[in-house]
């Protein structure tokens, strides 16, 4: 069933891909083909692969539970917020935030995960920052000090 | 010989103190890799490629370097297959049948010796072949048109996934979708803006660094968190052993056929280390295994695929290095290595980048010794890694992951992107499609369109032009044959392959 939804999303996109490329200005002075050609060419493989795919699909692979789609939902949540705010909160804070929940939702305890929170974002810093010397946001802990 | 005066060449790029030094760095930090659990040679080696292009290294001094974690991942991984009977990667999945029961029988340190020496021998022998092959195979590239050339990348899609793909239409699914990813951005040859959503970021293009660390590193953080066991720390011990000269010898003749065999799969397009060690292993059942003891701990059965799978490691560079199309995950990524350096590989690579090419395979002779002398004594330092749980290392997995890609642009939309091709692999993974061949499409889709348009332009739209030359011609009964024969081989391989335990992503 997997299979099949994922077949028939493909299948859309597959359409959208190849309607988007009708579009495609050639200019004047192109080559024969223009920019629309190899689109076209790349839509109808994803195309046939979809149906292949909603005609004979495999086993669905064993979904996880709710509980830990949520645990998943959480982390990217996490990453997304490391990725929006590093500049403002800068990296060390930003990072030993992170690295706590991310050990916590991998089952550490809320010791060791924190531990391993201050000690990731002390070690790279140091790693990339100064030995390395690729500069990291400094953010909150750059402006109080 | 002109091949000789290059090499001394390559030697004095390699051993100047910089590069030398940099390649037991990457010798170590990629035995560390490849020791830790849930991180193959390819993830490694693609979280360390942003960080690499960061730190402006010389394309020569971060292609040795990146070469060396590349060999040393390969070989950490064989840790956990002979403690843990948990393979690291795909070719490693043949060491575990002997390995294993070794280390059962307090016999670890012999194994994992035996898998040292033989991995270097296969490593050697590779390169010295790599060394002969790969400037032939460039000059005879230098007659590719660009018909030629598109075929060639057609026939990479159709081999990528190996004689063992479970599924060659996902193959080719994920290779149409990464070749969809490579067009986003302004057209090269009009200007005109493609798939872009009128993004200003998406102007240039997604960038394949993005795409491949969100897919191997954030991807398997997420399948850590699917089945996290807390608390589930392993002990490993690994014993002091004495490992005889006259045992080592014993095993010369099993290790020297299996280099060449592995040598020569790696060379195959499409079979790469895997096809490598499963023929190494399997042949030399048939040859020596009188009395039944493979599968039971026979040092033979170790050695062989080992040199197996470093002979095709190597043998797989010879494809990448003079046609630009790599055979398998790992090559693949250090293509994207080489391409992040603005170097395309390639027949022209060897005569205007020489330095990189010679320095390149000095460096393999190189960090194969560095291997060796590191891994003997060393190896019950790196066993402990095993032992690193996985709450600590996916966390550093993670930042280091972001930090190299924010450090090349300083963009939070790249990391955004990123995060989001994280998920997608996760996505794609659980469906069991492949995920080298989107990055082989990011990394090959603009070399393949604008070689299609070139010869159309030549041809003057005549399609036909695709199919005219007889080069063209064998091309595509490679790339067809390719495509069909795992529908007829791929049931055996996966039967031979099941008798073994686990299941092994990537």
């Amino acid at each position: 069933m997997s299979d099949r939804i994922f077949g028939a999303l493909m299948l859309l996109l597959a359409a959208t891909y190849s309607w988007t490329a009708r579009g495609f200005d050639p200019g004047f002075m192109s080559d024969p083909l223009g920019p629309s050609t190899f689109p076209y060419l790349l839509g109808a493989v994803l195309a046939i692969t979809a149906i292949y795919l909603l005609l004979r699909p495999d086993d669905s692979p064993h979904w996880p539970p709710a509980k830990i789609l949520l645990k998943m939902v959480l982390v990217i949540a996490v990453l997304l917020a490391y990725a929006g705010l590093l500049e403002w909160l800068g990296f060390i804070i930003a990072t030993l935030l992170t690295v706590t929940v991310l050990g916590r939702q991998l089952g550490a305890s809320i010791k060791t995960a924190v531990l391993t929170g201050i000690g990731v974002s002390l070690v790279v810093f140091g790693l990339f920052d100064i030995l390395l010397e690729l500069p990291l946001p400094s953010g909150l802990l750059g402006r109080i000090m | 010989m002109e091949t000789l005066g290059y090499l001394m060449q390559g030697f004095e790029v390699a051993l100047n103190p910089l590069n030398l030094g940099l390649a037991l760095l990457g010798a170590f930090l990629g035995t560390i890799i490849g020791a830790l659990p849930g991180l193959g040679p390819s993830n490694g080696v693609a979280i360390l490629i942003p960080l690499a292009f960061s730190l402006r290294l010389p394309p020569a001094t971060a292609l040795i370097m990146l070469t060396s974690v590349y060999y040393g991942a390969m070989y950490g991984g064989r840790i956990s297959s002979i403690l843990l009977n948990i393979p690291g990667d795909e070719p490693a999945l043949m060491t575990t049948l002997d390995g294993y029961p070794m280390a059962k029988q307090g016999k670890a340190g012999e194994a994992l010796a035996i898998s040292a020496v033989s991995s270097f021998v296969g490593g050697l022998i590779a390169t010295f072949g790599l060394l002969l092959f790969a400037p032939l195979l460039a000059k005879f590239a230098l007659f590719f048109g660009p018909a030629e050339y598109f075929v060639l990348f057609v026939l990479a899609f159709t081999t990528i996934g190996g004689i063992s793909s479970k599924n060659q239409f996902k193959s080719l699914l994920a290779a149409s979708i990464g070749l969809m990813i490579s067009t986003i951005g302004l057209d090269p040859a009009t200007g005109e803006p493609r798939y872009t959503l009128n993004q200003m970021e998406l102007f240039e293009g997604v960038n394949f660094l993005v795409a491949i660390v969100g897919l191997f590193a954030i991807s398997e953080i997420l399948f850590f968190l699917e089945d996290s066991h807390a608390g589930t720390t392993v002990k490993v011990t690994v014993n002091k052993f004495k490992l005889k000269w006259k045992e080592l010898f014993a095993l010369t003749w099993t290790t020297l056929r299996s280099s060449v065999i592995g040598f020569v799969a790696g060379v195959l397009p499409g079979a790469g280390a895997s096809l490598g060690s499963f023929l190494s292993y399997t042949i030399e059942k048939r040859l020596v295994d009188h009395d039944g003891t493979f599968g039971t701990g026979d040092p033979r059965g170790v050695a062989a695929p080992e040199a197996g799978n470093n002979a095709a490691a190597g043998g797989a560079l010879v494809p990448m290095l003079t046609l630009g199309v790599p055979g398998s995950g790992t090559t693949a990524v250090l293509l994207a290595m080489l391409m992040s350096m603005n170097i395309t590989p390639g027949p022209l690579l060897f005569q205007q980048h020489p330095d990189v090419v010679w320095g390149l395979i000095a460096a393999l002779f190189i960090g194969n010794f560095m291997l060796l002398i590191l891994n003997l004594p060393l190896v019950g330092f790196f066993a402990k890694l095993l032992m690193v749980p996985s709450h600590v290392l996916m966390p550093i997995v993670a930042i280091v992951g972001l930090i190299g890609i924010y450090s090349i642009s300083h963009s939070a939309f790249d990391l955004f992107v990123m995060i989001a091709f994280g998920v997608g692999g996760w996505l794609l993974r659980k469906l069991d499609v492949p995920l080298v061949p989107i990055i082989l499409g990011i990394l090959l889709g603009q070399l393949m369109e604008d070689n299609l348009r070139r010869a159309l332009n030549i041809s003057n739209g005549d399609w036909t032009v695709l199919w005219r030359s007889p080069l063209c011609i064998g091309l595509w009964v490679m790339a067809i044959t390719g495509l069909v024969l795992p529908f007829f081989l791929g049931k055996f391989f996966r039967v031979k392959q099941r008798e073994t335990e686990g299941d092994v992503p990537d």
